[in-house]
């Protein structure tokens, strides 16, 4: 019975020191998206099934950071955001930054930035615990994932080709986002289904 | 007061410094590693990065999260800035993720092209537009912000300015090219791409990271695995997505301790590529029957299966399986050769046969003898071309299968087009599938020859026998003697005056044997033969004793010769250079050569485009070329390479097959900034 229970022990040590050590593991694009679980800044759980028969786009989001401050000073997150909202698309703004970290922030704290920046996600998800952010490989903020209505993931990695801080490179920036959506309407595969994403580094 | 001015004046930076921008965590200066300029020599700029503890800038890839640094340099017109040149970075953790940058003070340099007349000019002014990124496990920020230095222009010998010392630490991690001694590989499979390093001769230090230059190649965080192999090592890292494409080389930097390299290696591997080699060898296989050293030998034993009755066919059957038989046993033992060599340590290209001038001399006394038959000279060795006989007096299945060497003995000297990327993929490729390779080429060469045993239809089109067929078996005969007379000019490239005559000698002597043999039989007539034969290969042995040391290639023609370290010396020179790798017993080298690479035009836009021509001579044994053909994942010639004098640009590897609009249309595409 010991020697059982110190095996099975050692085997939750190795699987933990194999967890803490391992590097994020992405789902794979063409997969279905892993399903989460987790509450929005209203207080209401949010799963990925509740949207099932909509197309999903996933935003990591860190306030503080400067590749996010670019995409929403220059106005170009909401824009998007704006432009596929209307068109039906549920947006889940997802902050995963742990408690102390930068971009941590408060329910009410996160509902007012919204409304600063007068962006309109669907949802804001508060994932302190990083687990929705661990289960998508999320490595930057920004790092984008757009979602089919069958559930699979059909695009991971950067908002777009120009990977700096600068706002002057959002003007003429070929949106990878925009562009994984519009193959997805067309009912095509989309063309370029992942990139390696930019930003900073998601304060797991 | 005057002691305040004094404080001042020496607080005031001096030449090569400028007032440094101090940025949240990070401190920005714009340096030079000298006081003064020299007209007509190089100086270095740089950006020196001097960032708080526990943050860091970034290198050239940023790794999973960050922004590398920018630098818009503004400098007087006759002068010119290079690219930075980065010192390799580390690889910072930072949770689950890595970045790849510098945490210390750093300077990132940039070589400043100086013309040698300054007439008038006291000072030159720099300016540099910096951005970046600064930031520790917490948080990023960026900055921006524009820097300027004062050069005073002096004849005199400069002086190290006080940023010396940090150009020093930069050039010190700066990455070279690899020592001319090493091969490198890539190969890539679903999961993980491996880097093969050979010849390594030091023990291996570590630790050993590999950093690419692009953001989509590798799991930035991911262990990387070191395991050591004969001669050298793998890194196996773990690729950034396992579906994703697979790029077409792995460039970027390898360091081991304190060292590191610049690495650019053409991936092989992968089922898609397998598939593509094996195809390619197959295309190559059937192609070389259509040489003029094959055709002939197939084309007779085309004949001999016509008229054949239906009783007949599953012989015919049997006896094309039994030539496929001889073809890939042939093929399988000269890889055997090949991969042991290899494995010896001896570097090894297609082609090596033919380096050897007693192999040439060998083979143009075989050709000759080949004609002799066909022309009804001798009527010995005929029976394996299949020369006058039907099936059943060919040989039976032992002179089918002979067949098959002697088709694959003289398909050695064609290297088709294809074969040069095929078995150069092959022979750096695991043993198992570089037999695959060759046994793919072999099944090429059979190919044609085992399709008319087997499907009657082929063998019905052939015309009805006749007397024609007679005058074509000695029309044939002279491809075949035109080979001869390639492989003499081959040897002369080689050897030179006297091996030329050795081989003329090996022929005359062939020849006499050939009539003494068919004008004669039995008794003294076998002697003397004997006798003749081997004065034939004494001939031949002479070209091994006697052999003129001072051959000279035809250089000259503005054509420089390679070597490594010239070339190397180019590219720091930043010269736009193209390479020709050639021999002279390569045939699509000697046709590019001729009616591409030698044209007017062409040499009128490679000196309009400032190229300086070098080329590696393959025709004799050459460890230096070898190793660098490899270097390109090929065994074998041609291969042309055009490196545009920019550092940051991959070399252009042209098509084996060049045409001149081809070539000028890569020529204009260079955008050579011209040395000054």
């Amino acid at each position: 019975m010991t020697v059982r229970k110190t095996t099975l022990a050692t085997a939750l040590a190795a699987v933990l020191a194999a967890a803490a050590t391992s590097v994020l593991a992405a789902p794979l694009v063409g997969q279905p998206a892993p399903d989460f679980s987790v509450a929005d800044t209203k207080g209401k759980t949010r799963t990925l099934g509740e949207f099932k028969g909509k197309r999903v786009v996933l935003e990591w989001h860190n306030q503080g950071c400067p590749f996010v401050v670019k995409h929403y000073d220059s106005g170009n997150m909401q824009r998007l955001q704006q432009k596929l909202t209307s068109d039906g698309v549920v947006w889940l703004t997802v902050i995963s930054s742990a408690p102390g970290k930068q971009g941590y922030v408060t329910a009410a704290a996160a509902d007012a930035y919204v409304t600063e920046k007068k962006a309109t996600p669907t949802a804001v998800l508060l994932d302190g615990d990083g687990a929705v952010g661990r289960a998508y490989g999320a490595k930057t903020t920004p790092h984008m994932y757009v979602i089919d209505e069958k559930g699979v993931l059909v695009y991971a990695g950067a908002i777009d080709d120009k990977p700096s801080t600068d706002q002057a490179d959002v003007e003429g920036a070929k949106s990878y986002v925009l562009a994984a959506y519009d193959d997805l309407k067309a009912g095509k595969p989309v063309a370029t289904a992942s990139t390696a994403p930019y930003g900073c580094s998601v304060k797991y | 007061m005057a002691r305040w001015l004094l404080l001042m004046l020496a607080l005031l930076p001096l030449g090569g410094h400028a007032a440094p921008i101090t940025a949240p965590h990070v401190r920005v200066e714009l340096v030079a590693d000298e006081q003064s300029i020299r007209p007509g020599r190089d100086a270095w700029l740089g950006v020196r990065f001097a960032p708080e503890r526990g943050w860091h800038v970034y290198w050239r890839n940023p790794g999973d999260s960050g922004e590398a640094p920018t630098v818009a340099w503004t400098v007087p017109s006759r002068l010119a800035v290079g690219a930075l040149e980065w010192p390799a970075p580390t690889r910072i953790p930072i949770g689950p993720l890595a970045n790849y940058g510098y945490e210390g003070e750093t300077v990132l340099p940039a070589r400043l092209d100086v013309p040698a007349d300054l007439a008038g000019t006291t000072g030159v002014d720099v300016t540099a537009r910096v951005q970046w990124l600064v930031c520790n496990e917490e948080e990023c920020i960026p900055g921006t912000g524009t820097l300027g230095l004062t050069l005073p222009v002096d004849a005199g010998e400069p002086k190290a300015s006080a940023a010396a010392p940090l150009f020093e630490a930069a050039r010190a991690r700066q990455p070279t090219p690899p020592p001319s001694g090493w091969t490198i590989g890539a190969t890539a499979d679903e999961a993980t791409l491996s880097l093969v390093v050979r010849g390594i001769e030091a023990p291996l230090e570590r630790p050993a990271l590999f950093f690419p230059f692009g953001r989509e190649v590798v799991e930035h965080a991911a262990e990387q695995t070191v395991t050591a192999i004969d001669g050298g090592f793998r890194l196996d890292v773990p690729r950034w997505m396992p579906s994703a494409a697979l790029p077409e080389s792995i460039d970027g930097i390898l360091t081991l301790g304190e060292r590191s390299y610049t690495i650019s290696a053409s991936v092989s591997g992968g089922s898609r590529i397998a598939l593509e080699a094996l195809a390619l060898a197959f295309a190559g296989g059937l192609l070389l029957n259509l040489m003029p050293c094959v055709f002939p030998v197939l084309a007779l034993k085309a004949f001999g299966l016509i008229g054949l009755a239906r009783d007949d066919r599953r012989q015919a059957r049997a006896h094309g399986l039994t030539y496929a038989f001889g073809v890939l046993a042939s093929f399988w033992a000269l890889t055997g050769v090949l991969l042991a060599v290899r494995a010896g340590g001896e570097p090894l290209g297609w082609g090596f046969q033919l380096q050897s001038p007693i192999v040439v001399a060998v083979l143009a006394g075989l050709f000759f003898w080949m004609a002799l038959a066909l022309l009804g000279v001798t009527t010995i060795g005929g029976s394996l071309m299949g020369v006058g006989d039907r099936l059943a007096a060919a040989g039976g299945h032992r002179g089918a299968f002979f067949s098959g060497v002697l088709a694959t003995i003289v398909a050695t000297p064609c290297s088709a087009p294809f074969m040069g990327t095929a078995l150069g993929y092959a022979l750096v490729q695991p043993a198992p599938l570089a037999l695959g390779v060759f046994t793919a080429l072999a099944a090429g060469l059979a190919f044609p020859y085992v399709a008319i045993t087997f499907v009657p239809a082929i063998a019905s089109h052939l015309p009805r026998p006749g007397r024609w067929m007679e005058t074509l078996k000695e029309l044939l005969a002279f491809p075949l003697l035109a080979t001869v007379v390639w492989l003499t000019w081959v040897a002369s490239q080689q050897g030179g005056p006297s091996t030329v005559a050795a081989i003329l000698t090996e022929l005359l002597l062939l020849g006499l044997l050939a009539w003494i043999t068919a004008r004669w039989r039995g008794g003294w007539s076998r002697l003397v033969a004997a006798g003749v034969a081997a004065a034939s290969i004494a001939a031949v042995g002479t070209i091994g004793v006697v052999r003129d040391v001072s051959v000279v290639q035809a250089a000259a023609d503005g054509w420089e010769p390679y070597s490594t370290a010239r070339l190397d010396e180019l590219l720091r020179q930043r010269r736009p250079v193209f390479v020709d790798f050639t021999a002279a017993w390569c045939v699509t080298c000697q046709v590019n050569e001729r009616l591409v690479l030698s044209t007017p035009a062409v040499r009128q836009k490679m000196r309009d485009a400032g190229v300086t021509l070098v080329r590696a001579d393959w025709t004799n044994p050459d460890p230096e070329i070898t190793r660098a053909l490899q270097q390109f994942g090929r065994d074998g010639v041609p291969l042309y390479v055009l490196y545009s004098g920019r550092q940051e640009d991959r070399p252009r590897i042209l098509p084996q097959i060049l045409t001149s609009d081809l070539v000028i249309t890569e020529l204009e595409q260079l955008d050579t900034r011209s040395p000054s």
